[in-house]
């Protein structure tokens, strides 16, 4: 633009702001407000009351497993949801126009809308019960029901839709035009998605698996269903949240608390530590 | 030497859009410019020979091979789309290594390679640059360097000076110019621009949804289009209806009788460029000769780099388009002379596609 426009636009766009202030800063501040009462506040007092009692809760033995446990079970669904499936159909959604799209989008968003219960009760009735491929599995040895597989299938159907979503959003961001040159140039499809794609949303994938990582660690509902423990080695382990729900219910809300606060310490912890490895790889800034 | 690049009745149905049926030719080494307005489908034919699209009848040919089925990356055809799509996740020599990595070409090869074509095109000091922030001009030279170092048969330029600021725009036009004879390539080169048409083309396309309606050498189609789209679309502003009975006399209107050279016969459109049309003040003066319009009135004077654009009612009803360089006013009263050798005539019934 030319500095002089440049220089108006700003002008005018300072005499609108000026005109409405008021009401702006109104609307802010209450959203600021609910904001803080819905989130920080309960967050703020389950750290500040928490957090003297993290030393003493990550001593617990059968908590530190509930941990370990939930640890490897996101992981590996956060590993499914990048490689088996989610970036392929990320990929589909963002660039290919198809009858039926909206239903396969409709399904894709089926794991946020329907109620976590059911779909512990869902991943039964299809890897473990008389129907469909659940006598085939038992056949062959395979188990749902309180193993890690389970675990990690429940959880991974339900986080998923993160990585997809956020994934999808990255890639149409990069100009299909940029594709087509490179195919132009001589790149084959998949060399063209390693030389030009992925350099540019490996980051929003990385952002992507973090969040659905994050989703499965939270998740409770299912688990209740399909790994209510999870046999673990030759221990019986509960995943964090139910061993949390355990707590509750069984000792009160203090011994909750105490737990509470450790695995948000400890998902944050991981949280910072994975940002950081993420902002080192590459100095790009191709964030999504 | 034959075509290098020819459609035969090529039909590409997408999903809001069908191109086609088009059948045509570009010849070895030429500049070809297809020119239409926007939406008239010629992003999708230079997609549609590069392989992007898929032709759903009909076949895309290169040097006598068919390659309707083959997929962009086998098929010797470099594009540079609108916005150049510059890989900037990498650095210039990056994007100019990028098409000789799929070649099988050693190093210390791509890199004398890459040194040449940067030379040529004025960048290798932008070489080891990151590929962002280049201003326009650069990125345009940049997409060029990374398109023509692959050393391809046909080159795809879409809108390629759109994005540009006039004094690079001139600067481009003379190196655009040159390519097809300096890299022994076929170049076609689509805008809606008929100025940067006109002083690139060694053949002109013109389209229009979805065909190419007239094709030709330069001179022809802006000075004798044979239909009224391209006339309107290539600058004539005065497409006035008219009538002739056999001979050299065509009537606009009922009322304004010009002479013509040559003979024509019904009824026909009558295609005059406002520079064509010279303006005099109207000081009574008898001024006798062919087609010297009298009793013109100044409706309206709008500015331009090249003049003034003058709107003159001439007659009852009828309004012509002129160009001077004197500075009229409204209400001024000024003679049209037009040189019979600048009418030109499309007849109705050729004018079908309008």
């Amino acid at each position: 633009m030319h500095p002089y426009s440049q220089a108006r636009a700003k002008g005018v766009n300072g005499m609108n702001s000026l005109k409405i202030n008021i009401p702006i800063i109104l609307i802010l501040l209450i959203s600021i407000f609910i904001f803080s009462i819905l989130i920080i506040y309960p967050l703020a007092l389950l750290i500040v009351l928490g957090f003297p009692m993290i030393p003493k809760a990550l001593s617990v033995i059968s908590f530190l497993q509930a941990i370990e446990v939930t640890v490897v079970m996101s992981t590996l669904s956060a590993i499914i949801a990048i490689i088996m499936g989610g970036t392929p159909i990320a990929y589909v959604m963002a660039r290919y126009d198809f009858h039926l799209k909206s239903v396969v989008d409709a399904i894709i968003d089926i794991p946020i809308m329907i109620p976590h219960i059911i779909v512990g009760i869902m991943v039964v009735l299809a890897f473990a019960s008389y129907y469909g491929l659940g006598p085939f599995l038992k056949a062959h040895g395979i188990n749902f029901i309180n193993t890690l597989w389970g675990a990690t299938t429940a959880v991974a159907f339900l986080s998923s839709t993160y990585y997809i979503r956020v994934v999808e959003a990255s890639i149409r961001m990069i100009s299909p035009e940029m594709e087509a040159v490179a195919r132009t140039l001589g790149a084959s499809p998949l060399r063209v998605f390693t030389s030009i794609i992925l350099p540019r949303i490996w980051r929003s994938m990385a952002t992507g698996a973090i969040l659905s990582w994050a989703r499965s660690v939270s998740e409770a509902g299912a688990l209740f269903i399909v790994a209510y423990y999870v046999l673990f080695g030759k221990n019986l382990v509960y995943p964090a949240s139910v061993y949390i729900y355990e707590s509750y219910v069984g000792i009160g809300l203090v011994n909750a608390v105490e737990f509470s606060a450790a695995l948000v310490a400890v998902m944050l912890v991981i949280f910072i530590i994975y940002r950081v490895l993420v902002s080192l790889g590459g100095g790009n800034a191709w964030y999504g | 030497m034959p075509g290098m690049v020819e459609l035969r009745s090529v039909v590409v149905r997408l999903r809001y859009f069908t191109l086609g049926p088009i059948s045509t030719a570009f010849d070895r080494e030429t500049y070809n410019v297809i020119l239409g307005p926007t939406g008239s489908g010629k992003s999708t034919l230079l997609k549609t020979i590069a392989g992007i699209y898929r032709v759903s009848e009909g076949s895309v040919v290169i040097d006598g091979i068919d390659v309707s089925r083959e997929p962009p990356e086998t098929r010797n055809v470099s594009y540079v789309p609108q916005g150049y799509a510059i890989f900037d996740h990498m650095t210039v020599y990056e994007n100019i290594e990028y098409g000789l990595r799929f070649k099988g070409i050693p190093k210390p090869e791509r890199r004398r390679l890459i040194m040449e074509i940067a030379k040529d095109l004025g960048i290798d000091y932008l070489l080891s640059r990151r590929a962002v922030n280049l201003s326009g001009g650069e990125q345009q030279r940049v997409a060029l360097a990374r398109a023509l170092v692959i050393k391809p048969k046909v080159l795809l330029l879409d809108e390629p000076l759109s994005m540009l600021d006039r004094e690079t725009r001139d600067r481009i036009i003379l190196m655009l110019r040159e390519l097809p004879k300096k890299y022994g390539i076929t170049v076609i080169h689509v805008t809606h621009d008929w100025d940067e048409a006109y002083s690139l083309a060694d053949r002109v396309y013109i389209m229009n949804e979805g065909r190419i309606i007239e094709e030709g050498e330069p001179e022809q189609v802006f000075n004798r289009p044979r239909s009224v789209f391209t006339a309107r679309f290539l600058g004539f502003q005065n497409i006035i209806r008219g009538s002739a009975r056999g001979g050299n006399l065509v009537v606009l209107n009922d009322e304004v009788k010009l002479s013509i050279n040559g003979e024509v016969d019904g009824d026909v459109y009558v295609c005059i460029r406002p520079e064509w049309i010279r303006v005099m003040v109207d000081n009574g003066v008898n001024l006798e000769g062919q087609n010297v319009l009298r009793g013109g009135i100044v409706n309206e004077v709008i500015r331009s780099r090249i003049g003034f654009q003058l709107l003159v009612s001439v007659g009852r009803v009828l309004v012509l388009t002129a160009l001077s360089t004197t500075a009229f006013k409204p209400g001024d009263r000024v003679l049209l002379i037009i040189p019979s050798e600048n009418i030109h005539i499309i007849k109705i019934d050729n004018a079908a596609s309008v």
